[in-house]
């Protein structure tokens, strides 16, 4: 009675768990850790999204009609509801990460040329000891800018240090670039073009283990092209993912990740 | 996906209702609302909630309508998911937990409840059965129609069926892969 199990690259319970959650049928506990993982496995996405596709199926002949009442309900409830902006998107399945030694160059240039432009304001901010370094064009200027002190900021220290590795993604325009470093164990992230974020939201970054609920890493500083030292410990990560939240982060995501750059390699 | 052609105009006019247009969304619930209706009164058995369960997911699908991706799947499916993703909370939330506790009890002893509602159910699983989950082995079509349609956990299942968890999972595994032949969608293999 069991189905051919050709081609496989997640294991078979792991399977099991996508087929359970296509159809609601785990524990909220499950239904969070499954989502987890799936925020770092495109292939397991695309795999939900078939299941998905056949549950249409399963509806078929189920049609009722609602009182008339609710189509009142409804359509005067959508006059009144904002709708969420469209860049955020939920990430398509055909989504593909790069990773390499490009990708680290090109942050390591934008992010020089960038903050020349804010150091020639001369305006320093002091930000807390491991605190976001946001280098912003016309906005934020540095961390640690203290006076003349040449302090070289902890973001700038992985970004340049000769054992950094990274691992780059884009979602509707903007590039994001985990970029770590095991001598110094800190991992900074870099976005260009960075989306606009409504007031009372903001993005979260945050580490997906391959076991386990997603730990904040951290939540994005306004500004086009924003430096962010993540929070955690990113050998425990399988990904990084990125959610939009309510102003001030949350502590569990609240919705599905846009964006989740995979750690391999 | 291409294999069910009304969903490119339930999904392009879930791209016309991203950008605010209150009239496609007028048509976007006339084309789905007896559909979303319909899974939210299986799951749910309780009129009431299945009525507050769709409006909610009508709601979420107007907010997150720029979220909807085609490439993803269909604007049904991606609707349905909503739907059924609500009906499932609602049904496990306490209160709702011993509304649908009675139901269950009164089917196999019928008094004192809605009996339309019954009716109706019953009449709707027979058609169910006639459609896609027919050409499934009744094992695995029961497994199926008591995770699915009846928001049962797969724990919930398994005691259902009098079953241990692992059989009820590999009964729900192999229904849903022979439901991918029937239907014949998706290119992933299960």
């Amino acid at each position: 009675m069991n189905a051919p199990r050709a081609s496989e690259s997640p294991d078979d319970e792991w399977r099991d768990q996508v087929v359970l959650h296509s159809l609601d049928a785990l524990s909220s506990d499950e239904t969070r850790q499954v989502e987890a993982q799936l925020a770092a496995s495109a292939e397991s996405r695309a795999l939900l999204d078939a299941l998905r596709q056949d549950l249409v199926a399963l509806s078929d002949g189920l049609e009722v009609d609602p009182p008339p009442q609710l189509r009142d309900r409804v359509l005067a409830a959508v006059r009144t509801t904002p709708q969420d902006s469209p860049p955020f998107t939920a990430p398509s399945s055909a989504s593909t990460p790069r990773s390499g030694t490009t990708d680290l160059d090109a942050a390591r240039h934008r992010r020089q040329s960038a903050r020349g432009a804010a150091a020639s304001r001369r305006q320093g901010w002091l930000i807390g000891l491991v605190a976001a370094a946001a280098v912003a064009v016309g906005a934020v200027a540095v961390t640690t800018q203290w006076g003349d002190q040449p302090e070289v900021p902890l973001a700038d220290q992985v970004l340049e240090a000769d054992d950094a590795v990274s691992w780059s993604d884009s979602a509707e325009g903007a590039d994001y670039t985990v970029v770590y470093s095991a001598s110094m164990d800190r991992t900074v992230l870099v976005v260009e073009n960075a989306p606009e974020v409504p007031s009372d939201r903001a993005i979260q970054a945050w580490l997906v283990p391959a076991d386990g609920n997603p730990v904040s890493a951290g939540l994005l500083p306004d500004g086009d092209s924003v430096e962010l030292v993540l929070e955690g410990d990113l050998n425990r990560a399988a990904a990084v993912a990125f959610t939009m939240e309510p102003q001030g982060g949350s502590t569990a995501p609240t919705t599905e990740p846009f964006l989740a750059i995979p750690l391999e390699g | 996906m291409s294999n069910d052609s009304p969903d490119d105009v339930l999904g392009a006019l879930l791209r016309r209702a991203a950008t605010g247009d209150e009239a496609a969304f007028a048509e976007l619930y006339d084309a789905v609302a007896g559909r979303l209706f319909g899974l939210a009164l299986r799951v749910t058995a309780n009129r009431t909630l299945a009525e507050e369960v769709t409006q909610e997911a009508l709601l979420q699908v107007w907010r997150e309508a720029a979220r909807f991706d085609p490439a993803r799947g269909s604007g049904m499916s991606w609707m349905l998911t909503i739907v059924h993703r609500r009906a499932v909370d609602r049904v496990r939330s306490e209160a709702a937990q011993s509304k649908r506790e009675l139901v269950y009890e009164s089917r196999s002893a019928p008094r004192g409840y809605d009996s339309t509602v019954e009716l109706t159910l019953a009449r709707e699983v027979a058609r169910t059965v006639r459609t896609a989950l027919a050409e499934l082995p009744r094992p695995q079509r029961e497994a199926i129609e008591l995770a699915y349609l009846s928001g049962l956990t797969h724990t919930e299942v398994s005691e259902r069926l009098g079953v241990p968890l692992g059989t009820a999972k590999t009964r729900i595994r192999d229904g849903m892969a022979k439901l991918r032949r029937v239907v014949g969608g998706g290119e992933v293999q299960p």
